[in-house]
Order: structure tokens, then C-alpha cells, then sequence
């Protein structure tokens, strides 16, 4: 392997900025049946098509971001670049298209939620394509299949020699596992392996010629490097990233160029893994640096935290640092010791947002509170729940709910019984485990929430109206059966303690099931 | 959970929990009397009408005067209780709510206080006392029981009570609000569970009142629209007029009065009248026409007055 990375890398880059570049990113985290939604696909594919129109060259309007699409949604607007790819070549530009793609495949195929598009016919589509240069990136269990061919090698010799005056031109497919490996996410570093160390490599750290210019070649090496080293010890077992490099002409493709004005600068003398991690709190880059070289890593302007693990295994070093319009050098000296108990990356990242709706139905447990105090009440409520954001599986919501109903009020002794008519407004926060089975999760977690209850007496004017509010704790379970990639069916149930303290101290019960639809925000 | 912590969990709850939700606050305020049950309502006399040689009415008036004067006496304890249905009670206890003390702004340096109390009466009904007290808080710290009473029933519109207005204490306090107020204490009685739907109210001989003289006044009525009031007076002559007047719900009525002189008692006389709902008398039976409707004459009989009268409803 070493002499084939030595030999991409001593490839003479050309810039970047000398070609029309047309990029088509997709994320898919449904892979239809019998897979398991994936947590950061959509994130990886955020990740990607933001820094190459920041840094790749590829210009907002040439970039397509499909975020959850379906195979047909894909070819329409692969069909559509490839179509402006041709035009542009008729202009005389040289041009380049790259095709990234995180989520589910299996059996040759990419799984997009319930469509599936073979990669033979990927890659068939990107061999015919007219650009200069048909770049495929695929982070997704067993795409290494897409590196076959007839007579393919998984790890070619490319010939150095066709090396020309003209610049680069052919088909580089390069896939993040083998045809018979998994590809894997990480909750802690908030994506899967392979993007987040071709990400951290594209932004800077794959420069390891220096020149400020990330080539396609770097880029791969240091994905390679730092993927296989990071699933060496995983459950799921060691994943090593496949290519298939069909590129003639001269020099290596430049995927990204780090520009020296913006940009974390790690000096000479630091070494060590440095893992640069957002507002947020999640990872955005990764840095394993040696001594005695400088690396530049090309971020937005905005705050950010840069932790090093410290040798001790005990222990970090942690800083903070805003980027702003010039370079800013990390100074080591200025960041604080921390117990790794208090790591600040916040792990599990990519939070899965989503919201519910529907309606449901209250009714308190004790008969006597029925019918002298709370009537059962029609609800409607609403729901916005994060999953995934403190820890996987764990998931939090707020919720809110109006509704009411109307009964009559029995008092005994002969008095006649008393309209009353019931409102009820409540808001609570939950958290809850989901256990996922397929397309069906249950779920189970806690819930407090604040209950505002009133009553009034139509009819009778000399009656004052009512109120009741308190906090409630209690227990909420929910069963959701996803039917479509962003909506699910949920049926939800709460139980909650209620003390009542007005007319004498009662511990009484309630409980509501609501019925709803949710709506998964992309 | 240890019991510190629950204990603590629970205090929390009951710190957090706010409001005036109460079903009990319902049931103490529908105990007690509504103001529909301390009402005498007489059916209001038309305009003066062009009335034959029988001429008016006059004991529809009078009823609807001592009506008046009754109801100017009932609205003591509307008043009290009025001030109950406006307010959210002080004090919450399980079977005893409290309004109160506030100030009593028609006298200073007075305060006031309601307490209703629950207990369980016969047959389960619950039975409701009331009293409404008063203090002067700068200068002692008994509580002066002003007005009390007694509810029976879930409902002051279908229940009974009786109330009574303790006027000597009244007089006593410097509370009365008008010369002629009593002078002794007042009892009122109200009966709602059944036609007629009865209320009384009882002045004390030699204790006039509210504009009334000392008698056992009652009033009932029906659902029908029926009512009857029993009700005395004293005339310009100074004769004790006692009156059992019984309405239809058109207001025609009948009067069955007795008449006792000014002098020489004991004598008494015995009369009726009879009126259409236009208040004109159609018919009188006054064997010594003490009643003035026939002029001079010795005798005022209207021939056929059995007929001609209205049947009344007798409580």
C-alpha cells in the first residue's frame, strides 16, 4: 500500500480552480427494509457538499445537495450535471464531476429508502460521462463492490507514465469499505469514519505536501490511514477503504486548497491527535499531527474548541478559538488541563428532529376525580423531539396540548347537577429510550409537565370559574411505525401523578394516549 | 425512594400546585339561600285602571308594599351572602369554609367575618350552619355573632333554612342602619323542597320593624305562578288590618281580611274582597261593610261573590 500512496502522492497537483467542477452529495440514512436507519448520512453529506463549494471549488449553483432521496431523484440529477458537464466541455472548460454518497448497500446496490440503484449502473453512468475528470465517493457497508470490474484491481499501479502535458482525465471510484465489509458510523465523532477523516483531511490535514492544496490522492491516503487505524479495535472489525484509479494525464486532481487567510494553524511544534469540535460541541475536524511540520485547517470563521487527548490517557488539553478573517495559530500553552471525565465533545451528535402532531384522550384513573373534578377531556397536541442528541437511543421532547370537554356536576343533597364545561392546557418535557425493531420502535422514558386545568359553569353566572395548575411527573411509552422515510405513525401514552391540594391533599393519576402522525425535519 | 425524599417530592408538588380549584367551594356556596328563595315576589298591580263602583283593590297594594318591606329586611342576609358568592373563601377546611375578616366599609373600625360549617343531618343530608360576625379589632376579640342560620340540602334553591337576625346585638354594636329596624331579634324561615315554596318571616309581639308590624308574616308560592302572602298592617285609623291575600299568576286575587278596631277591641270584623288582574274589585262579601267599598250602605255583598271570586291556592 505504501508505495501506491507514494505514488499518488508524488503526483504534480494542478489548482483547482482551473476546471468547472459540478458536484452531486446525497445522504441517505434509509435503507428500506431490513436495514437500520442510519444516524449521520445526512450529516456526512452536509459536511461534504459545504466544503467543497467553500473549499472544493464547486460553485453553489454546480453543487447538488440530495439529502434522503430515492434512486430516481439520484439519476435525474446525476442525468442533469452530466448534461451540464457536456455543455460546458463544448465551451472548451475543463471540467470535473464528483458523486458522494453516505448511507445503505448491500448486494450491489445503493439502497435509497425503498429504491435501489445498482452500482454497476453508477458507475457505468460516470464511464460515460463527458467530464474531464468522474470522481465517486461512496461511504456505504460493501460499495467496494463498485471497484470491480473486469479485470479490476483493488489496488491498481496507475500508470505515472501517461502522464502528459494535458492535465488529468478518467474515473476515480473510491469507496469507504471493501465489497465484503461494513462501513461504520460513530456516535462519538458524530458520522461515519471514513467521511469524518476524509472531511478533517480535505479541510487540511490530508496536506501533507504542504503546498496548501489537498490533491485527490492526499485526501485518499489519509482517509485510508486514519479509518483503518480508528476501526482497528471496533466491534464491527477493522474497515479498510478500496479504489479503483483509472486517471490519465498529467498531475493529480486537487480536491480542496487551503487558503492561508482563514484557517487554524497548528505550528511546528505541536504533535498529537487534535480533534477541533464546533459551537455545538461535535466534531468538525481532526488533526494527527507530527512534529516539525505545520498543518492549516481551513474552517469557517466562527468559535470553536480544540481538544488533545494527552498521553496519559487521563486527561485533555482543551482550548478555545475564534476564527475570523486571518490565520490563527493554536497555542498549546494557552489550553487548560481537563479530566477526560469532563470531555467536552458532546458525542452522539447528529440529532434527529421531529415533529408530531394528534390527538388524544385524557382521563384520570379515580372515579371520584372523574366525576367531581377533572371530566375525561379531548386533546391536541404537538411535539418536537430530538433523538440521538444526549446519548443513542436516548431521545427528548417538548411537548404542548390543549383540549377539554364537558360534564355535569353532582353535588348531592338534593341540588340539581351543574353544567360544567372542562379546559385543560398542558406542557411537558420528556426523555425516553427508543428501542428500535425494524420499522417499529418502542419507546419508554419519563416526563414532566406542567398542567394548567380550569372549569366554568355555563349557564350559571354566579358560579366563579376555576382553576387548577401544577407539576406533574410521570411515565410515557410511545410505539412508532415508520411508513415513509420521514413520517411515522406513533400511538403515545402518558401516565402522570397529579397532587391535588385545593378541597383536601389527593394523590391522584391521569392518564393519555395520543395518536399522531410524525414528521421527521430533514 | 427513602420517605425523606418522597416527602420532600410531595412538598414540592403541593408547592407548585396553585389555584382555586374546589368543588367543595361549590357545594358551601350552593348551600346557601339564593336570592330568589328570600324574595317575596307579589305580582306587580297594573296602571290604575277605570275600576266600576267597587273601585280598586287596595289590599293588592298593601300586599305589594309589605312585600316590599319584607324584602328590604330579607336583604340582610342577601347581602351576607352575596358577599360569600363574590369571594373566594380565606380559609379551606374540610368541612368549613371562611370568608375573611375584611373590613366592614359601611363602619369603620368594624370587620367582618363569614364561616359556613358542614355536617351530615339526617338521612345524610347535609346540613349547613352560617353565621356572619362582626368585631371591632382595636378594642376586643370576641366575634359578634350578627346573623346565623341553618341550610339544609345540597341546594338553597330546594333546601330549607332558617335564618335569624340577632338585632339586639345589631342595636347593641351600633350596626342598625335605620331608625325602624327591629328592636328584637328577627327569625326567617325558608322552605324550597315542594310546592308551595314557603317563607316566613316573624316579627315579635310589641317589636316593630323594617316598616312592619309585629306579626308571623308568610309567603308562598308556586311553580305555577300561584302566590299567597299573609301580612298585617296598621291603617290611618290605627286598626290592625290582617290580610290572607291569594293571587292567580294574572295577579286577580282574593283578600280575606280582619279587621280589628283601634278601639273598642276586642272586637273584630271579618271581610272579603276579590279583584280582577286589573286590580278593580269585582267582588266583595263584608257583611258590615267595614271595608268602605259600598259607600254608606250598612251591608256589601256582592250577590254570587263565592263565584265570582278566583280560586286561590291555599298554602
Amino acid at each position: 500500500m505504501r508505495w501506491i500512496l507514494a505514488a499518488l502522492l508524488a503526483l504534480q497537483a494542478l489548482p483547482a480552480a482551473a476546471e468547472r467542477r459540478f458536484a452531486l452529495v446525497a445522504g441517505q440514512p434509509d435503507g428500506g427494509p431490513g436495514t437500520q436507519r442510519l444516524r449521520y448520512a445526512e450529516r456526512d453529506a452536509r459536511r461534504i457538499h459545504a466544503i467543497l463549494t467553500r473549499l472544493g471549488g464547486v460553485r453553489e449553483e454546480d453543487a447538488r445537495l440530495l439529502l434522503s432521496p430515492d434512486a430516481a431523484e439520484v439519476r435525474r440529477a446525476l442525468a442533469e450535471l452530466v448534461q451540464r458537464s457536456r455543455e460546458a466541455g463544448a465551451r472548451g472548460e475543463p471540467t470535473l464531476l464528483l458523486f458522494y454518497y453516505s448511507g445503505h448497500a448491500k448486494d450491489e446496490e445503493l439502497r435509497l429508502g425503498s429504491s435501489r440503484l445498482p452500482l454497476a449502473e453508477l458507475r457505468e453512468a460516470l464511464q460515460g460521462a463527458p467530464a474531464d475528470v468522474r470522481i465517486a465517493l461512496l461511504d456505504s457497508c460493501q460499495a467496494g463492490a463498485i471497484t470491480r470490474t473486469k479485470g479490476a484491481r483493488r489496488a491498481p499501479a496507475f500508470d505515472v507514465s501517461r502522464a502528459g502535458g494535458e492535465g488529468p482525465r478518467g474515473l476515480v471510484l473510491i469507496a469507504s469499505s471493501s465489497a465484503s465489509e461494513d462501513s461504520q458510523e460513530s456516535d462519538y465523532i458524530g458520522g461515519s469514519f471514513f467521511t469524518h477523516y476524509l472531511a478533517s483531511g480535505l479541510l487540511g490535514d490530508a496536506d501533507a505536501s504542504g503546498d496548501g492544496k489537498v490533491t485527490l490522492a492526499e485526501a485518499y491516503a489519509y482517509a485510508y490511514g486514519r479509518t483503518v487505524a480508528s476501526t482497528a479495535e471496533s466491534a464491527a472489525g477493522v474497515q479498510h477503504p478500496v479504489y479503483r484509479y483509472d486517471l490519465g494525464g498529467s498531475g493529480d486532481v486537487v480536491l480542496t486548497e487551503i487558503s492561508p487567510a482563514a484557517s487554524l494553524v497548528l505550528g511546528p511544534a505541536l504533535e498529537g491527535i487534535y480533534v477541533v469540535l464546533d459551537a455545538g460541541r461535535r466534531a468538525v475536524a481532526e488533526v494527527a499531527k507530527a512534529a516539525g511540520a505545520e498543518r492549516r485547517l481551513a474552517l469557517p470563521p466562527g468559535s470553536y474548541t480544540v481538544k488533545k487527548r494527552l498521553a496519559a490517557g487521563d486527561s485533555l488539553l482543551v482550548g478555545d478559538v475564534t476564527l475570523a478573517a486571518g490565520p490563527v495559530q493554536l497555542d498549546e500553552s494557552g489550553m487548560r488541563r481537563i479530566p477526560l471525565s469532563r470531555d467536552p465533545q458532546k458525542g452522539f451528535s447528529g440529532a434527529r428532529w421531529s415533529v408530531l402532531g394528534g390527538l388524544g384522550y385524557q382521563s384520570f384513573f379515580s372515579a371520584a376525580a372523574r366525576n367531581g373534578y377533572f371530566p375525561p377531556a379531548l386533546l391536541g397536541g404537538v411535539e418536537i423531539s430530538s433523538r440521538d442528541d444526549l446519548g443513542h437511543g436516548l431521545a427528548w421532547g417538548l411537548d404542548a396540548a390543549a383540549g377539554g370537554g364537558g360534564s355535569s356536576l353532582s353535588l348531592g343533597g338534593g341540588a340539581p347537577p351543574i353544567e360544567v364545561r372542562f379546559t385543560e392546557f398542558s406542557g411537558g418535557a420528556s426523555l425516553w429510550l427508543d428501542f428500535p425493531a425494524g420499522p417499529l420502535t418502542l419507546s419508554a422514558g419519563g416526563r414532566v409537565a406542567f398542567i394548567w386545568l380550569g372549569r366554568s359553569f355555563p349557564g350559571r353566572s354566579d358560579l366563579r370559574d376555576q382553576y387548577f395548575f401544577t407539576v406533574t411527573p410521570g411515565l410515557v411509552g410511545a410505539a412508532t411505525w415508520r411508513f415513509s422515510p420521514s413520517l411515522s405513525a406513533v400511538a403515545r401514552a402518558r401516565v402522570n401523578y397529579l397532587f391535588y391540594d385545593v378541597d383536601k391533599n389527593q394523590s391522584l393519576g391521569y392518564a393519555e394516549v395520543l395518536l399522531g402522525v410524525e414528521y421527521a425535519l430533514p | 425512594m427513602p420517605s425523606r425524599s418522597l416527602a420532600a417530592a410531595l412538598a414540592a408538588a403541593a408547592l407548585a400546585a396553585c389555584g382555586n380549584y374546589s368543588t367543595d367551594d361549590i357545594a358551601f356556596v350552593e348551600a346557601l339561600p339564593t336570592r330568589e328563595a328570600l324574595r317575596v315576589a307579589v305580582p306587580a298591580p297594573p296602571a290604575p285602571a277605570a275600576c266600576g263602583a267597587l273601585g280598586e283593590a287596595s289590599q293588592w297594594t298593601q300586599a305589594r308594599t309589605t312585600g316590599a318591606a319584607m324584602n328590604a329586611g330579607l336583604d340582610w342576609i342577601l347581602g351576607a351572602v352575596d358577599l360569600v358568592r363574590s369571594l373566594e373563601p380565606t380559609e379551606r377546611h374540610r368541612d368549613q369554609r371562611i370568608w375573611g375578616p375584611f373590613p366592614d366599609g359601611k363602619h369603620p373600625g368594624f370587620q367582618g367575618r363569614v364561616t359556613v360549617s358542614r355536617s351530615e343531618g339526617a338521612d345524610g343530608i347535609p346540613v349547613y350552619a352560617f353565621a356572619f360576625e362582626t368585631q371591632r379589632p382595636l378594642l376586643e376579640s370576641t366575634w359578634h355573632v350578627i346573623i346565623g342560620g341553618q341550610f339544609v340540602g345540597g341546594s338553597g334553591r330546594t333546601g330549607q333554612g332558617s335564618v335569624t337576625l340577632y338585632f339586639t346585638t345589631i342595636r347593641a354594636l351600633g350596626l342598625n342602619e335605620k331608625p325602624d329596624d327591629p328592636t328584637v331579634d328577627v327569625s326567617i324561615g325558608y322552605d324550597r323542597r315542594a310546592d308551595p315554596r314557603r317563607l316566613s318571616l316573624s316579627i315579635p309581639p310589641g317589636a316593630a320593624g323594617f316598616g312592619l308590624v309585629d306579626f308571623d308574616y308568610g309567603f308562598a308560592s308556586w311553580t305555577s305562578g300561584d302566590s299567597h302572602l299573609d301580612f298585617a298592617f296598621q291603617d290611618s285609623l290605627g286598626n290592625r288590618v290582617v290580610t290572607q291575600a291569594g293571587f292567580l299568576p294574572s295577579g286577580a286575587g282574593r283578600g280575606d281580611v280582619t279587621l280589628y278596631p283601634a278601639s273598642p277591641p276586642p272586637a273584630s270584623y271579618q271581610f272579603t274582597v276579590c279583584w280582577d288582574e286589573s286590580g278593580c274589585v269585582t267582588a266583595v262579601a263584608d257583611f258590615f261593610n267595614v271595608s268602605g267599598h259600598c259607600g254608606t250602605a250598612t251591608t256589601c255583598v256582592t250577590p254570587g261573590w263565592q263565584t265570582i271570586c278566583p280560586q286561590v291556592k291555599q298554602p
